[in-house]
């Protein structure tokens, strides 16, 4: 009762009031611009927040967990498939970090070779990774530079005289 | 209370502030607070990122800490019956307990057996480890290590190997891995070392596969029935000696064997002509002094090792003091004078005979020795 009682007040003191109707509309059109505007921020910021939290939590425990992986490459063996032929090298590579590990790729110089194989933690590869050379061959008492890289992304790189 | 409430209500419904005013406040506190969180989130996972880098850098610096030193001879104490074994002394000279993780041996010179190579019934290089060991690593059963933990300090730490003996003449590459992931490794047999801060133990003349070391402690005599040799630099003039030469082999696909024709040669300064030499074969291994000489026998004779890779192998002593070849009697110089000498080895490289003279060098003999050298 008393709210339509405070209606009636309301339309009345608005027929007698002196503003006019442009006021009116000036103050609902800032009102809308104000709510978009502020919706339009609200939304950008969500998503840039988001964005930012995504690709550097990514980054973040990407990193912290391949930071945790070392590779040892405990002893390559120079040897051939006959007498003379010099082609093969086998790659000992044990797991010296807190992860497991998966060998992706090994390098002898700068061929690459490739792999699959998963190496535990403390553990050593179960079958040495084995470089079959193709076109040239190692030679006796040359340096050969041996890169083991993890799916992961890490790398090591040792020499070792053949 | 009640008069208090209404104060409020009744400020609140007379305000001139909008509700958009509440708002806009609310918003703009809504935004500050999802900034807050995210930099919150932001220091919560650089804390994470960091104690993981911290934790490994940790582990690295302890790897780096290790520091495994493998003494001379590399490997000792062999037992070639069952069960077969060798022990390998280290010297601890880190800062931290090292753990072998596995043992790699690899044969570079397989010329006393196939041990340890592709020809070999291990397929490839021996792979020792510890516990219950590697399956056939040898073609002898398992092959293990035993007192593999060896801690900060200590000294001649015995690393014991059984299943597998490495004392058959071949040269040996030996890598011991630590479980942090640092390799530690010798040659076996251990190879030739000179130390520079003695004047003696470091001129060496290389022909053919020898390596002959002339300096004084290499190049020594003995007489009577010494047991301590001397520099033959200066010997006296009279009297009978044996001549001792200190060789190694610097091949490493085969060792060398003496023939019995190798000798001596040595002429006087103030001679001319042929028929003023002095000369003397070689005697046999035992033969370390005038009284204690025996002919050379082929079946004893002075073999030396095949060397490993890094350099010649172990010195072997050389006696000279045979009157003629697979004689006795020592060497007399019988006048004082400079003596240009020259050595013949004949010997069997790669199953072969092949010879080679060296120019060997310059010594004195004097009555007066050793006050007037």
């Amino acid at each position: 009762m008393s709210l339509v009682k405070w209606a009636k007040n309301r339309i009345e003191k608005n027929r007698k009031s002196r503003r006019a109707i442009s006021t009116i509309m000036a103050n609902l059109m800032m009102l809308v611009i104000v709510v978009t505007l502020s919706s339009l921020l609200f939304v950008w910021a969500i998503s840039s927040f988001g964005a930012y939290q995504g690709g550097a939590g990514y980054w973040f425990s990407s990193r912290s967990i391949a930071n945790q992986e070392r590779p040892s490459v405990e002893n390559a063996y120079f040897t051939g498939s006959c007498g003379t032929c010099n082609n093969i090298v086998k790659v000992y590579v044990r797991n010296v970090g807190t992860i497991p590990f998966t060998i992706a790729s090994v390098y002898m110089n700068s061929t690459l070779f490739q792999f699959s194989q998963t190496v535990n933690v403390g553990n050593v590869t179960t079958t040495p990774l084995t470089l079959t050379l193709t076109g040239q061959t190692w030679a006796h008492n040359d340096i050969q530079k041996i890169t083991v890289a993890t799916t992961r992304g890490t790398t090591v790189t040792t020499t070792w005289v053949s | 209370m009640g008069v208090l409430v209404m104060g409020v209500y009744r400020r609140f419904v007379h305000a001139k502030k909008g509700m958009s005013t509440i708002f806009g406040g609310l918003f703009f506190i809504i935004l500050i607070l999802m900034g807050f969180n995210l930099v919150i989130w932001g220091f919560i996972q650089y804390d994470n990122y960091n104690s993981s880098l911290f934790k490994m850098n940790q582990n690295d610096q302890l790897a780096t800490s290790e520091n495994l030193v493998p003494t001379n001879p590399g490997a000792q104490n062999f037992s070639n019956t069952s069960p077969i074994g060798f022990n390998i002394p280290v010297n601890n000279l880190g800062g931290t307990t090292v753990s072998i993780s596995r043992i790699y041996i690899t044969n570079i010179s397989p010329t006393g057996g196939t041990l340890c190579t592709t020809s070999g019934a291990s397929l490839g290089p021996c792979t020792v480890d510890a516990g219950s060991g590697t399956q056939n690593c040898a073609g002898n059963g398992n092959c293990y290590f035993t007192n593999g933990n060896i801690g900060a300090g200590e000294i001649n730490h015995l690393i014991h190997v059984t299943g597998i003996a490495i004392n058959d003449g071949s040269g040996y590459k030996v890598i011991l891995s630590s479980t942090r992931g640092r390799l530690f490794s010798f040659f076996y047999p251990w190879p030739v070392s000179f130390n520079n801060n003695n004047p003696g133990g470091k001129f060496v003349t290389n022909i053919g596969p020898l390596s002959i070391y002339f300096d004084f402690k290499s190049f020594n005599f003995t007489q009577g029935s010494q047991t301590q040799s001397q520099s033959a630099f200066c010997v006296p003039s009279s009297g009978t000696m044996v001549i001792w030469v200190k060789v190694a082999n610097t091949a490493t696909d085969s060792g060398v064997t003496l023939q019995g024709s190798t000798m001596m040669q040595m002429q006087p300064y103030s001679a001319n002509g042929f028929g003023q030499f002095v000369r003397t074969w070689i005697v046999s291994p035992t033969s370390i002094n005038p009284n204690s000489i025996t002919p050379y026998s082929m079946g004893t004779p002075y073999f030396l090792p095949p060397a490993p890779s890094n350099g010649p192998g172990p010195t072997t002593e050389v006696y000279f003091g045979g009157s003629s070849q697979g004689g006795t009697g020592g060497i007399n110089l019988g006048r004082d004078d400079n003596w240009l000498t020259f050595i013949g080895f004949y010997y069997n490289y790669l199953g072969q005979p092949q010879g080679e003279t060296i120019p060997f060098m310059d010594f004195k003999s004097t009555s007066g020795y050793p006050g007037t050298c």
